[in-house]
């Protein structure tokens, strides 16, 4: 079974996350919803790594692969302008954790265990609440950012 | 018929009138007039000091106001009126009113023409259109002006200038109660009614200080309690207030944790059977995501993190689990607090879970905190679109355009309008340098008084203030231009229960003072907005005409003005929109054409699309929001152990600029104090009275203590005290203080977050702190004289 390979995916990006999140608000303290949101999104992203730990200990995955370090800054010439690359990164490594759940979710499926898959389901529904966030804070950031 | 002189600062809610279920509310006329005064006419008016939508008189004599009189006719307050409405009248003539326009010159305000004062605004406005486009603007208006001043307003910014950036200081008291509307209904609108209080055999008022933020609504809850069959009461408020002492189910829970607390009330409710299946299941959707979100929420582990009894929590569901007509009213201890929108939410789940709405005594009453903070959201002059309209359906974005007969891409829609905390950091980065105050007076009402000082007052914003005296705000303006207020100019305003009502001019402004409406119907003749014929964008001249404009305008939207005229306005009640009562047939406007908003998530704000809106499937059922709990920032411990909560005082409204103006409401709270648990008081060694200093991560204060009835770990601080009539003192603003941090999903500032600390800095020396002694503020412990107004607080009371 490789399912062990790709929980091991799934951890690496979610602890990715979590960084990411970390470096992003503390990159930018005057956008202060950015750090308040991104303190409870960082509560998503643990929840996911403790709601896989039983899973992962079953299949034989790697150990907790502990704290990720977040990317540095992106190259920008001003605050609004990093912002933005900031989230849109984000927003990048959301969509890549999104994919891994669904490659695990399949491999799952395929080998009928069902108590992986409802770990599997919760999970990727509060990683997609974390990608339609970068989405909605994109979107009001941009109109300001790139006519201004 | 009764006559009676009553103290009406002693006895704010005046004599009592008591009702049983069902019975109509008798007639109690207040009048207070200035000594002497013999008035030659009496003109129609409503309030503009709280949200209530009282109805009254000003009595004029020889062109000024002398007095005034409560309508016996109207609907909402049958005559009675509250302390503000009965004394804030004299600030009117306060001798310091703006009298002409000021510009800055050579660093210093000095008075100028009109031509002068928007001569600089048009020339500006002019070259930063051609530079930097429209992004380049903010408008930061107001929920004191009148509907038809906001819907001109809001025409200017959106189609004429065509920036996004457009909000009130609504954003501050109301926003909350507008999106959890919006959230749980599909749309804005107030389901209950005043009424509601004559009927409830049950009143849950979650963070609603109702007796000192909309006395008369207390008043009208304070008959039914002392009438045959009262309503059962429950309170949750951290404060002991006036409420919470009548109560029979007070919990004081600690700031920020609302959510749980109703996520435990409705675990409790599920639990017990006290669900209207049937109602539930015609009428909402989300149910079991909502059953599983607040499975876990047992009374016990959420009475840990409220601090309060979990006896009491089941108590409280027990009380609303089996009223038969439930009234649920939520105000700022909900909408200023952390997850404020989530928590306004389960209110509504509460009231869809027991069927409780569109009927007599059962009803949601999402307050607003300021007289006209409806018509903002109505209007489109906060983060709104005008009636209602989802700024991401493109057909009501095209829809308003056929309206306005403009282009749809002249009216920015690309996302919700920009929240005044957002163009607060526009500001600070340079982004947006021309800022226009209409009304309201951020330098000591926004979050964090020293960031916002340092922001509005930088050489890089050209800041333009309209106002009625020279506030903190307006002294640092480039432009300053003197308004005419209330009972100087004519419209109309909309309160809590959408009552609209009629306030006619009575008297002549001041000197060269001009009403909003004429001032901003003057900048967009300057400005030469067209519309898509090349007709004037703005085609009205005059408040019944733009009321009307602005009626078009609603018109088939969920808040239609239909029959609601001036002609009808005048000499009778108020009227609602929409009936007594919304949804009393159970459908709702939540089909995904008719919708205002197709959602956030209540953790994140993260926008939820069309398509999955579609997918819902409302198809005209209410939309039951489940939300998790999350701790508030900034937990108090370490060096700022204590929980700051910031809040509305009977006596006065907002920034004091009226209020203070008036002798008999400045008396009765002259300055601010902060209020402390006995327990807190005595490990800190203060007593009532002793000067302390709060001090926050972000500023400092000085205030007198007051022992009261706040529950321990908070100190609470009146935040209506700046420094325009304290030149050179320590700032007392309790905005030094806060923290800068707002709500998700309503954007709506925390100010009752953020942790200090409190430590003496001199002894009473006899004095008590300078708090009313009859309200929430009251003392504990503390043998103090009672506040009074004296003779000049005396008013006539006519009724039963």
């Amino acid at each position: 079974m490789r399912l062990a390979a790709a929980i091991a995916d799934v951890r690496a990006a979610e602890a990715r996350i979590a960084a990411e999140l970390d470096a992003v608000a503390a990159r930018h303290p005057g956008e202060h919803d950015v750090v308040h949101v991104a303190r409870a999104l960082a509560g998503l992203a643990e929840a996911n790594l403790a709601a896989l730990a039983p899973h992962a200990a079953r299949h034989g995955a790697a150990g907790d692969p502990g704290p990720a370090a977040g990317d540095p800054a992106p190259a920008a010439p001003d605050p609004a302008l990093a912002l933005l690359r900031d989230l849109r990164r984000l927003h990048l490594r959301y969509a890549e954790a999104s994919i891994d759940w669904v490659l695990l979710g399949q491999g799952a499926q395929a080998a009928r265990d069902a108590a992986l898959l409802d770990a599997v389901t919760a999970a990727h529904a509060r990683t997609l609440r974390g990608l339609a966030w970068t989405v909605t804070r994109l979107k009001e950031a941009a109109p300001q950012a790139l006519t201004s | 018929m009764a006559v009676r002189r009553v103290d009406r600062i002693a006895d704010p809610w005046g004599t009592r009138t008591p009702v049983g279920p069902g019975e109509p509310w008798p007639a109690r006329v207040d009048e207070h007039l200035a000594a002497g005064a013999e008035p030659d006419r009496w003109v129609q008016t409503a309030s503009v000091l709280h949200s209530d939508g009282d109805a009254y008189d000003v009595a004029v004599q020889d062109g000024r106001i002398v007095g005034v009189r409560g309508r016996a006719v109207d609907r909402v307050n049958r005559g009675r009126l509250g302390p503000k409405d009965l004394f804030g009248w004299q600030a009117n003539a306060s001798a310091d009113r703006l009298t002409v326009p000021l510009l800055r010159r050579d660093g210093a305000l000095r008075p100028a023409s009109w031509d002068e004062a928007m001569g600089a605004i048009v020339d500006r406005s002019r070259a930063l259109l051609a530079e930097r486009g429209p992004g380049a603007f903010g408008f930061y208006t107001s929920g004191q002006l009148l509907l038809e001043e906001y819907y001109t307003l809001a025409v200017i910014a959106r189609a004429g200038i065509g920036t996004n950036h457009v909000d009130g200081n609504t954003r501050l008291c109301t926003a909350t109660a507008g999106e959890a509307l919006k959230e749980s209904f599909g749309c804005d609108g107030q389901p209950g009614s005043y009424d509601d209080v004559n009927h409830a055999d049950a009143i849950a008022l979650f963070g609603h200080n109702v007796a000192e933020t909309q006395p008369v609504l207390w008043a009208r809850m304070l008959d039914r309690l002392e009438g045959p069959r009262p309503p059962r009461l429950l309170v949750v408020d951290p404060r002991r207030t006036i409420p919470a002492r009548r109560a029979d189910v007070h919990l004081p829970v600690r700031p920020g944790t609302n959510l749980a607390l109703l996520n435990a009330l409705l675990r409790e409710v599920i639990a017990g059977g006290w669900v209207d299946v049937e109602y539930v299941v015609a009428h909402a959707i989300g149910f079991d995501a909502l059953r599983e979100t607040v499975a876990p929420c047992t009374p016990e582990w959420v009475a840990r993190i409220c601090g309060v009894d979990a006896g009491a929590i089941r108590e409280a569901a027990r009380l609303v689990g089996t009223a038969q007509r439930l009234l649920c009213t939520v105000l700022q201890g909900v909408y200023q607090s952390h997850q404020a929108t989530a928590a306004a939410c389960q209110v509504n789940n509460l009231a869809i879970l027991r069927g409780m709405l569109g009927r007599p005594g059962c009803g949601v009453l999402q307050m607003n905190g300021q007289p006209s903070a409806q018509n903002t959201r109505e209007t489109g002059a906060n983060g709104d679109l005008p009636g209602f309209r989802n700024v991401a359906n493109d057909d009501h974005v095209a829809d308003l355009a056929r309206v306005w007969d403009v282009d749809p891409l002249q009216i920015p829609h690309y996302g919700a309008s920009t929240h005044v905390m957002q163009m607060v950091r526009h500001l600070e980065q340079g982004t947006l340098p021309f800022f226009w105050v209409s009304a309201t007076n951020p330098l000591v009402s926004l979050p964090e008084a020293r960031r916002i000082r340092d922001v509005l007052a930088s050489e890089d914003v050209f800041l333009v203030v309209q106002d009625l005296y020279v506030t903190e705000t307006a002294a640092v303006a480039d432009v300053v231009l003197p308004a005419a207020t209330w009972a100087e100019k004519t419209g109309t305003l909309t309160n809590a229960d959408r009552t609209v009502h009629l306030c006619e001019r009575a008297v002549d402004p001041p000197g060269q003072a001009r009403s909003d409406l004429d001032i901003w119907l003057d900048y967009a003749q300057r400005m030469g907005f067209r519309d898509r014929r090349g007709g004037p964008l703005v085609h009205w001249h005059d408040p019944e005409s733009a009321f009307e404009a602005f009626r078009a305008c609603v018109a088939g939207r969920p808040c239609a003005y239909d029959g609601i005229t001036y002609a009808r306005l005048r000499g009778g009640s108020g009227l609602q929109w929409g009936g007594e009562r919304l949804y009393g047939d159970g459908r709702f406007p939540t089909d995904p054409d008719v919708c205002e908003t197709y959602g956030r998530d209540l953790l994140t704000g993260a926008l939820i699309d069309e398509t999955a809106y579609r997918a819902m499937d409302p198809a005209g059922r209410a939309i039951l929001k489940a939300a998790e709990y999350a701790p508030p920032p900034e937990a108090p411990g370490g060096e700022h152990p204590l929980r700051l909560a910031t809040g509305r005082t009977l006596f006065h409204f907002h920034t004091r600029t009226k209020t203070a103006r008036a002798p008999q409401l400045q008396a009765a709270a002259p300055d601010v104090w902060v209020e402390l648990a006995p327990a807190d008081a005595r490990r800190l060694g203060l007593g009532e009275g002793d000067v302390a200093e709060v001090v926050s991560p972000r500023g400092r204060i000085e205030a007198r203590v007051r022992v009261g009835g706040v529950r321990e770990g908070v100190a609470f601080v009146p935040f209506h005290y700046g420094w325009w009539d304290r030149p050179g003192g320590a700032s007392r603003a309790a905005n030094e203080l806060t923290i800068t941090a707002w709500d998700p999903v309503s954007r709506q500032p925390l100010f009752k977050a953020g942790a200090v600390r409190v430590t003496k800095l001199a002894d009473a020396d006899g004095r008590a702190a300078p708090a009313p002694t009859n309200t929430a503020s009251a003392p504990v412990g503390a043998d103090l004289p009672p506040t009074r107004g004296g003779p000049d607080a005396e008013v006539v009371e006519t009724g039963p």
